[in-house]
């Protein structure tokens, strides 16, 4: 048999030499984030039209009033749903609580150890909470009201909340449950577009680095929503909660057993 | 063919090479260049049998129309094809004889389940170019021979228990369901337009026996070549690649699940195409290599540059596995029918649009992989890049590279 050196219009020297040198990425992660967060396993993207069928009956039937943001942002297209927004990956998680699945949404945390895995598509996973001004002033103050109960100020701001474990009600707020996750979060507030490589114990950037080509993307507006670019870089800089195109995915992750 | 009119009309679109359109008639034409038998699965008064007819036409003399009735005995059969004294105790020498001198190479056999199982064995044997008496084969024919038979057992092909269907995914290379891709309106208003004759047309309306040469020559050429390294990647992820299950966290096979795949596959595996197909065997596998290059030549027939016919391996290899395994028994059929109508075509479709990503992902480092066997390097980093349903192209390159090592020994 003759083995050739090139494959599907890809050069086997180009390829072999990008991956001999590629360097790993650096990240300062701990193994424990929260105990009743599950550590990270495989992600995968809701690419089973039977789940994809049961998550948009859910979402219709759960929020009646929002089939527009949520499942009307949903199709199921080459064995992948696509879309996605702030609320429409808030309420998978729900749903996957609500039939035990051993399937998650993923944190921003679990995104950031396998970032290859969304390339080149964008996916939600946070949000954040930056003040009680601007954009999306009404939701901001509604989840401060809550954090206010648990003796926090807005001295703690910019925070970070992971999309997982968070409820939401039937006028699309967002609600604290005991397992949410929630931190402050400095980097938040960096310069719009700061390079960083370093990530902290919940997956956000914890050290600005020239050299690297990922970057944080930010903004003053009062709850942003968060997500990984197609370039894996994060955007916390974009208002609009219920945006969403083909290119969105809601990525799940299953823990490791044991 | 198209140096050849036939009386079969139909311009369905069945697939694209390179932006070029296969109807009904270049898939038979290919199907005769890479000699797969061919199973045209269809309703009554659908074509199939005039399209089988037409084919005929290609091999003026040396094609054989047979009837599949259930009162048929293989003497019978073996007196439409001369070979009435292989019954009459004759030597072995003399049989070889006969044999011989029996040079048909193409049978069609219409309505081929009415055929009882023991004719329908011998049937089998003369596509594949041989009959077997008291135990021993016999070669027919000079190399070539290819059987097309037609027949409507729908849903039977699945059934584990069904004798037929197991005979027919075992010894047909290609099924194709003809109603699925039925004449569209443009066809039926010209068919109906020039004849209203409801019966099979059987007269003989080409001579020209440069079709029957040009169908040996091309096969001959399929044959003897070297089978590009692109189509055997594909080849080999259909065979290993489609066997790899992850049941919660352990590594394991479809093959080895037997009985247990699909219903032990958990959850989100489920829908996938974990869970909705099988992989192929490697008999598959090589009715789906030859299916693609004989697509390439028709492709080429149709225009398409060599370079171009290269650009689309991977999608002549993907047509030919629709194609070969929508009927061979691969797909889950209860997710068939409640995921996808019922329509075996949409599931492979599906199949190859999961299989596409998965070459778009790994493309690159398999082309890292062959450049470094190439240069006698052993990269972990390359290596590493391969797991879970590419596990097979790790083990390949492993070996490859120690091969390499020694020599070439």
């Amino acid at each position: 048999m003759k083995l050739p050196t090139s494959f599907m219009g890809y050069n086997g020297k180009e390829e072999l030499e990008r991956i001999e040198n590629e360097k790993p990425i650096k990240k300062n992660i701990v193994n424990k984030v929260n105990p009743k967060v599950p550590l990270s396993g495989d992600l995968s993207f809701v690419n089973d039209k039977v789940l994809y069928k049961e998550i948009v009956q859910y979402m219709d039937k759960t929020f009646p009033s929002h089939k527009n943001i949520l499942s009307g942002n949903l199709k199921f297209k080459d064995n992948v749903m696509k879309g996605s927004n702030t609320y429409i990956a808030t309420a998978v998680d729900m749903y996957l609580k609500s039939i035990n699945s051993e399937y998650r949404l993923a944190t921003q945390l679990d995104l950031e150890q396998k970032l290859k895995f969304t390339e080149n598509i964008y996916n939600d996973s946070g949000l954040a909470l930056r003040n009680l001004k601007k954009g999306n002033k009404d939701k901001a103050i509604y989840l401060f009201g809550q954090l206010k109960k648990k003796n926090l100020t807005e001295k703690d701001f910019p925070l970070w909340f992971n999309l997982r474990n968070l409820n939401l009600d039937n006028n699309l707020n967002f609600n604290l449950t005991d397992e949410s996750f929630y931190s402050k979060a400095d980097s938040l507030n960096w310069d719009n577009g700061t390079n960083f490589s370093k990530v902290n114990s919940f997956g956000l950037p914890d050290e600005k680095d020239k050299n690297s080509s990922r970057q944080i993307w930010t903004s003053d507006d009062a709850l942003s929503r968060c997500y990984l670019n197609r370039n894996s870089d994060l955007n916390s800089n974009n208002s609009n909660l219920s945006s969403s195109d083909d290119n969105g995915r809601v990525v799940l992750a299953k823990p490791r057993s044991g | 063919m198209k140096d050849h009119k036939g009386v079969y009309q139909n311009s369905t679109e069945l697939m694209d090479l390179g932006g070029k359109p296969f109807y009904m008639n270049d898939f038979v034409d290919a199907c005769l260049y890479g000699r797969l038998n061919l199973f045209l699965q269809g309703d009554t008064g659908s074509g199939k049998t005039q399209l089988a007819k037409d084919v005929m036409d290609y091999f003026p003399d040396k094609s054989m129309f047979i009837l599949g009735r259930n009162d048929m005995d293989t003497r019978e059969l073996f007196q439409q094809i001369n070979l009435e004294k292989l019954r009459s105790g004759v030597s072995s020498q003399e049989l070889k004889e006969l044999t011989d001198k029996v040079n048909y190479k193409l049978f069609v056999v219409d309505e081929l389940p009415n055929s009882v199982p023991a004719v329908r064995a011998q049937l089998f044997n003369l596509f594949d170019g041989f009959i077997e008496i008291n135990g021993k084969t016999y070669q027919i024919g000079e190399g070539y021979s290819v059987g097309i038979a037609t027949g409507n057992i729908g849903q039977k092909f699945t059934e584990s228990n069904n004798d037929l269907g197991r005979a027919l995914k075992d010894r047909m290379n290609v099924t194709i369901d003809t109603d699925y891709f039925k004449p569209n309106s443009w066809d039926t208003f010209n068919i109906l337009s020039n004849n209203t004759n409801p019966r099979v047309e059987f007269t003989k309306r080409n001579e020209n026996g440069n079709l029957e040469k040009k169908i040996l020559d091309i096969h001959s050429k399929i044959v003897s070549e070297e089978v590009p390294f692109e189509k055997l990647v594909v080849a080999n992820y259909l065979i290993h690649g489609l066997d790899y299950v992850n049941l919660d966290g352990k590594e394991t096979t479809k093959t080895k699940m037997k009985d247990s795949w699909p219903n032990a596959i958990t959850n989100h595996g489920r829908g996938s195409d974990e869970s909705l197909v099988l992989p192929v065997s490697s008999r598959a596998a090589k009715s789906i290599l030859r299916l693609s290059q004989a697509f390439d030549y028709v492709a080429k027939e149709k225009g398409l540059t060599d370079k171009e016919v290269k650009e689309n391996y991977f999608n002549s290899m993907m047509n030919a596995y629709k194609f070969v395994g929508a009927y061979s028994g691969i797909l889950n059929d209860l997710s068939i029918r409640e995921n996808y109508g019922n329509d075996k075509y949409s599931a492979m479709d599906a199949v190859i649009s999961a299989t596409k990503t998965q070459f778009d992902e790994n493309a690159p480092n398999v082309s890292a992989g062959l450049e470094m066997v190439s240069s006698g390097k052993s990269s972990k980093k390359v290596l590493d890049r391969f797991s879970g349903r590419w596990n097979f192209m790790k083990y390949f390159l492993e070996k490859a590279s120690q091969e390499n090592s020694n020599g070439g020994k």
